[in-house]
């Protein structure tokens, strides 16, 4: 379980998490939205220790999770942003790099990497280098990076971004499917009908601060909006109400 | 926790076995090398013949160490995989720590490779003598105790360069222009070794392997990885 208690990161001048607070629980998985630029990658940065807040703290499992110890930041897996990926290597030789810090060398980083490119649909480009593969493979490829054999946590920024409807509809269901193995999973997206279909609770982030809701049904009655109300309606008067109260 | 040196090390060498461009880049500089070599052991030129070798030896240490150094991790920013290598469980300092091993190993065996094949190809074909006229005790010295405390400085330098540049050109002239600075003082110290007596050559080696090997682990261990990401986007 991964716990954020009264996180504050700043860049300079501008502080973008002002407080912030939750828990992503194991067997559950969490959406996270918000507009462009209110802080939800600085977020699952903080939340990965590639960032070091400057007042709060970042808990796993009831321990303080530093950069520096590597035992705890192992049970971490995540994608942020556009991952990119090493080109000129294969499928599998990029799992195994990544892996490799998850698993023995030998029979059990073969095992893992054989079991992702299954569950992963990959098994028919596992041998082509990924700079030749497709927005949806590479996107698979990179998903699969971060459920590496440790995770406990799964932190995934954008993991639909540019995929087509069929693909992203696989991706999800290999989400779900690799959810269910008992780790907690943060999906941050801006594709609502995604997240009301694999998330259990929401995290609407807004002016620095984040709100918990049980799920989009919570949302409409917050904003008064009917059931067949569109979700980026819905979306929209949520946001607007945020701003009007932090006001 | 699995050891990340070998896996990281491993990986690089994948990396730069794929890489085109650095092939192309490492035979050019080889062809070039072993023609200056061999037209020097052939021409022998007496003294001036190991004066050149070591300077030459020194340049050729200095500028892959500085090449490879300084794009260590732009490149790792340009192919957006900085963040997934920040990931891994390892400090960031422990990365950029074996990034810059591999790329001394990488520089001391491309050097050796050209010094040996071309005056040893001379030396089979011609007179052995020339060879060993070229590679006296200066030139040992340099290539033990002069040159590569000489690549690891730069090499630290350059990844420290490297981990905080958000693009190539910063990285691939800053770096470049601190390497060419350093060769003057690694030259004199060369030139010192090379002129003084054994128990001269062993203080001032060790002193400046010291003072190497510090400026390395300075240099590498303020690496963290809120200064190697770009945190302008949210």
């Amino acid at each position: 379980m991964l716990e954020m208690i009264d996180v504050h990161v700043s860049y300079g001048n501008t502080q973008v998490l002002r407080g912030v607070s939750c828990r992503f629980s194991t067997g559950h998985t969490a959406g996270l939205i918000g507009d462009n630029g209110v802080g939800k990658t600085t977020l699952l940065r903080t939340a990965t220790t590639l960032l070091t807040p400057s007042r709060g703290e970042v808990l796993l499992s009831g321990k303080p999770l530093l950069h520096d110890d590597l035992a705890s930041r192992s049970r971490i897996g995540a994608l942020i942003e556009q991952p990119g990926h090493y080109d000129e290597l294969t499928v599998v030789e990029n799992l195994e790099f990544f892996y490799s810090f998850h698993a023995s060398a030998g029979e059990e980083l073969t095992r893992a990497v054989s079991d992702a490119v299954e569950r992963f649909a990959l098994q028919h480009v596992k041998a082509e280098r990924v700079g030749r593969l497709s927005t949806g493979y590479r996107q698979r490829v990179a998903v699969a990076r971060a459920f590496h054999p440790n995770a406990r946590v799964v932190l995934l920024d954008e993991p639909f971004s540019g995929l087509d409807p069929t693909t992203r509809n696989q991706l999800k269901g290999t989400i779900q499917h690799s959810a269910s193995r008992g780790v907690a999973l943060v999906i941050s997206s801006h594709g609502l009908s995604d997240l009301e279909a694999l998330c259990d609770e929401l995290f609407v982030m807004a002016g620095g601060r984040l709100h918990h809701f049980a799920d989009f049904s919570a949302i409409r009655k917050q904003v008064g909006a009917a059931r067949e109300t569109d979700l980026d309606a819905v979306y929209t008067s949520l946001i607007a109400q945020l701003a009007q109260s932090a006001n | 926790m699995k050891t990340p040196v070998m896996a990281v090390f491993r990986h690089e060498i994948r990396l730069l076995r794929r890489n085109p461009i650095m092939w192309f880049r490492f035979a050019i500089f080889y062809l070039v090398i072993s023609a200056v070599i061999v037209t020097d052991v052939v021409q022998m030129r007496d003294d001036r013949l190991s004066l050149e070798g070591i300077a030459l030896m020194i340049l050729a240490a200095v500028g892959i160490a500085t090449a490879l150094a300084s794009e260590s991790f732009v490149q790792e920013k340009e192919r957006r995989t900085m963040e997934a290598l920040l990931l891994i469980p390892t400090s960031a300092a422990s990365i950029a720590r074996i990034k810059s091993i591999f790329v001394v190993a990488a520089a001391m065996t491309g050097v050796a490779i050209a010094f040996l094949t071309g005056p040893g190809a001379v030396s089979l074909l011609g007179d052995p003598d020339q060879y060993q006229h070229f590679f006296n005790r200066s030139m040992y010295v340099t290539a033990i105790v002069a040159c590569p405390p000489a690549t690891i400085n730069v090499a630290a330098l350059g990844t420290f360069i490297s981990s905080r540049s958000q693009g190539f050109q910063t990285a691939t002239t800053t770096a470049p222009l601190l390497g060419m600075i350093m060769i003057i003082p690694v030259l004199t110290i060369a030139y010192v070794l090379s002129e003084s007596s054994t128990v001269v050559s062993v203080a001032v080696g060790t002193a400046w392997w010291v003072v190497a090997l510090g400026g390395w682990r300075l240099a590498l261990s303020t690496v963290r990885p809120e200064t190697m990401i770009k945190t302008r986007g949210r």
